[in-house]
């Protein structure tokens, strides 16, 4: 009997062994360091050509795209800094003036991103809970065009 | 009616609060008319949290635009159905839905178990009631739906136009169906640690809720993915985003006690797992509701964050404390007797089943979170995606996959070696000669040629299962094949009903492995007239047309598909834009031509309209359609699991 649970042990030791060993590899092998705009506006140097992911908004009126709709310029920025962005496939529904963006890619020799990755968050589904004071003050939603 | 739905909330926490109060001193002090007072508080907080529901459904499909609810989720001239589904459509709202749901299934329970287990339910109404209280708790201090503005504006914001199609809308309610149901089989494990009743006749009561639950939840996840397939444009359908992790993460584990619960129930083994099972899929459910609204990940799906995020930690806290607090009370009492005695046994393939379903759930978790533990750890944020997520649970699920086919067809504590050939020898076969099949096509990924020869596999052996019983019931009773094979499910429901189930999960494995290895991509721009290749078709632009429907300006390029030099069809991709209030919100509307083979799958991502030219991304994606079959069988066979049986119905609930 001890040596039959033994041998179950072993199995169970091993599946799992093998699962941590992949999951290293993959974390070692994919992960990316995540930076808001201005964290990397200030180690521009250092950070050029690491695998990384950026957070920010696409600034107004930045947003440049070629007819066929696979190349994109705009700019994402954040806390004051700015970075620009070209991006060379279909852009989500969600991507336009003042989008939270995230890109991720690699920031080339000239400090422009070249990103492989894109994504613009939905118009939100949730409105922060602390929006409804600030709500209350101002009183009003904006009126629809022409309605 | 704003001040009812006001009332009615504030109310409900009230209810709540003593249901849990007096029932747990009535169970304590052992007072059956507290017990009693309990339960009926149940009742209490259902209705009023109806009513509260029905006030905001009223308030939404009146236009009541001094609400901030009404007005930042619905518009004047929105379809109605779809002022409805605004319900959901906010964190207030949707916070009132889970509560809706929860309190509907707690006075179910509560009525349904109101002479039975006498001992658990008062703990069972105490748990239910503090969820639900802490669901209107953050409603009424925090996310209030009943909020007023200052002024009333003249119109809404609307809806986003993405969530105004008929599969979205139905969406969130049916995985709360699915989260929400896990709180019951929760609720009952605490109310039989707490009661000290460990026996097994909680489980069989649980056990309906547990695979509606799961139905549910089944559904929700594959919905999903179908949408984003069909509406987001970008060829696939998971993109391990946080939020669908988190529906699939309580699914993983609720999959792993649905097949361990089985080995209880026989073999009154994996007690302790069993409930640890249960109280981490709840838990899983709670914090998947957390990860969605607390913005703590980055997500395509945009939670803004929130206050709501250290609510709901506190309460996963409360609850793992208490879940597990009372599991190691218990321990003694739970222990089992029963030992494994072989590792080639079915009690160690539902092991290595629940060792290898927890294990994906802990990994998807693990890349889910990597960037709030990266940074709690280094300071730095780091962040895993897809090809993390790929490279971890493809083995994991391969694995999955062959121990499906495995257990159920492998014998009770030790399979002899005459038993293994008598069951394996064919499927194996099966499994082999589509390996080779694979090998011989040229396929060298080891990932693809195994997920398609253990599918064969697991097909063979669910074959070969269905065949031998109705043969066997066949020519026992006489029945023909047909017939054998109905009455011998109908008979055996939850063992035929599960290897559907199975059969499903093949199906899906087929589809995500023909469409993730096989696919091909190409991207042309073409003047009118011009093609494209790909597969075995020629793509011909046509017209570009623009035009106006309904409000909504569509711009569509024609394009016919040629096969072998003949016309076949044509499709229409398509840009929509709609003319919201503040902005224009632009959808794309991706053409499929689908069959069972493939999908040909097109975006119309840029045009130019003096020359007539579109921009087109191609996708052929094979056997995608396989994924949405293996979903429908999925739910199928769920559905003759949770048939009840006639003999029980006739007898009524009392021998349930």
């Amino acid at each position: 009997m001890g040596i039959r649970r033994r041998q179950v042990g072993i199995a169970v030791t091993v599946i799992l062994a093998a699962v941590v060993y992949v999951m290293i590899v993959g974390m070692r092998d994919t992960m990316v360091y995540y930076y808001t705009v201005s964290e990397i506006a200030d180690r521009q140097q250092e950070l050029t050509g690491e695998p990384l992911r950026v957070a920010g908004q696409v600034m107004a009126g930045s947003i440049d795209s070629d007819d066929s709709g696979l190349f994109h310029r705009f700019i994402i920025e954040e806390g004051g800094k700015q970075i620009p962005v070209v991006y060379r496939d279909v852009v989500p529904d969600t991507f336009q003036d003042e989008a939270e963006a995230v890109v991720e890619g690699k920031l080339d020799a000239d400090g422009t991103f070249q990103a492989t990755f894109l994504m613009a968050k939905c118009p939100s589904k949730y409105e922060a809970a602390t929006d409804y004071p600030e709500y209350r003050e101002a009183g009003v939603v904006a009126p629809a065009k022409g309605r | 009616m704003i001040e009812l739905g006001q009332i009615c909330l504030v109310l409900s926490l009230a209810t709540a609060g003593y249901s849990v109060a007096a029932s747990v001193l009535g169970a304590r002090r052992q007072l059956p008319g507290l017990i009693q007072s309990g339960r009926n508080a149940v009742y209490a907080t259902t209705a009023l949290v109806l009513t509260a529901g029905a006030c905001l459904l009223y308030l939404l499909a009146t236009d009541r635009f001094e609400v901030a609810y009404v007005a930042q989720n619905s518009r004047a001239g929105m379809p109605f159905v779809y002022k409805l589904s605004a319900l959901w459509g906010g964190m207030a709202g949707s916070l009132l839905l889970w509560a809706m749901i929860l309190v509907i299934y707690s006075a179910i329970a509560a009525a349904q178990n109101r002479y039975r287990h006498p001992a658990l339910m008062p703990y069972v109404h105490a748990t239910c009631m503090t969820t639900a209280a802490f669901f209107v708790a953050l409603q009424v201090f925090v996310a209030n739906p009943f909020a007023r503005l200052a002024v009333a504006p003249p119109d809404g914001q609307g809806m986003n136009p993405l969530l105004q199609n008929p599969a979205m809308a139905i969406h969130p309610p049916n995985l709360y169906l699915g989260y929400v149901g896990f709180t019951i089989p929760f609720a009952f494990a605490i109310g039989a640690l707490a009661s000290g009743r460990l026996d097994t006749s909680w489980l069989h009561t649980i056990r309906r809720w547990t695979i509606v639950a799961w139905f549910f939840l089944s559904i929700g996840v594959t919905l999903g993915a179908q949408w984003a397939y069909v509406e987001l444009g970008w060829g696939g359908y998971w993109g391990w985003d946080p939020v669908e992790n988190a529906s699939l993460m309580p699914w993983l584990v609720a999959t792993a006690y649905l097949h361990s619960v089985m080995i209880e129930e026989k073999k009154k083994m994996l007690r302790v797992w069993n409930v640890v099972l249960i109280i981490s899929t709840f838990a899983l459910c709670i914090f998947g509701t957390f990860l969605t609204r607390s913005g703590i990940v980055s997500s395509v799906h945009a939670f803004t964050t929130s206050n709501l995020g250290p609510m709901f930690a506190g309460f996963l806290a409360l609850t793992l404390a208490v879940g597990f607090g009372l599991v190691a009370l218990r321990l003694p009492e739970l222990k089992s007797e029963s030992k494994l005695e072989a590792v080639l046994s079915r009690e160690s393939s539902f092991l290595f089943n629940n060792l290898v379903l927890v294990v994906a759930c802990f990994a998807i978790l693990w890349g889910t979170m990597f960037p709030v533990i990266t940074e709690a750890i280094t300071g730095t944020q780091m962040n895993v995606g897809p090809p993390f997520f790929n490279r971890v649970n493809v083995p994991i699920l391969l694995l999955l996959l062959l121990l499906t086919g495995v257990g159920p067809l492998i014998a009770w504590r030790r399979a002899s070696w005459g038993s293994l050939q008598r069951a394996f020898v064919v499927p194996v076969l099966a499994g082999a000669v589509t390996g080779v099949t694979f090998l011989a096509l040229g396929v060298r990924d080891f990932a693809t040629v195994m997920a398609f020869a253990l599918s064969a596999f697991v097909a063979g052996t669910i074959v070969q299962e269905f065949w031998r019983g109705a043969r066997a019931r066949g020519s026992a009773g006489g029945e023909s094949f047909p017939r054998a094979l109905a009455s011998l499910t109908l008979r055996n429901k939850r063992r035929y009903g599960g290897y559907v189930i199975h059969l499903g999960i093949v199906c899906m494995a087929v589809g995500i492995a023909g469409s993730s290895y096989f696919q091909r991509e190409t991207e042309a721009t073409l003047l009118p007239g011009q093609t494209v290749d790909i597969g075995t078709y020629r793509l011909q632009l046509g017209d570009l047309d623009v035009y106006d429907s309904s409000g909504v300006q569509v711009v569509s390029a024609s394009v016919v598909a040629f096969q072998d030099d003949r016309a076949r069809f044509r499709m229409l991709p398509q840009r929509h834009f709609h003319p919201a209030p503040n902005n224009e919100t632009a959808t794309t509307e991706v053409a499929i031509r689908s069959n069972l083979r493939h999908d040909l799958y097109l975006v119309l991502t840029g045009w130019n309209i003096d020359q007539g030219s579109a921009t087109l991304k191609v996708f052929l994606n094979p056997l995608v359609k396989w994924i949405w079959i293996g979903g429908f069988v999925l739910l199928l066979g769920t559905i003759i699991c949770m048939w009840p049986d006639r003999s029980v119905s006739a007898a009524g609930i009392r021998n349930y």
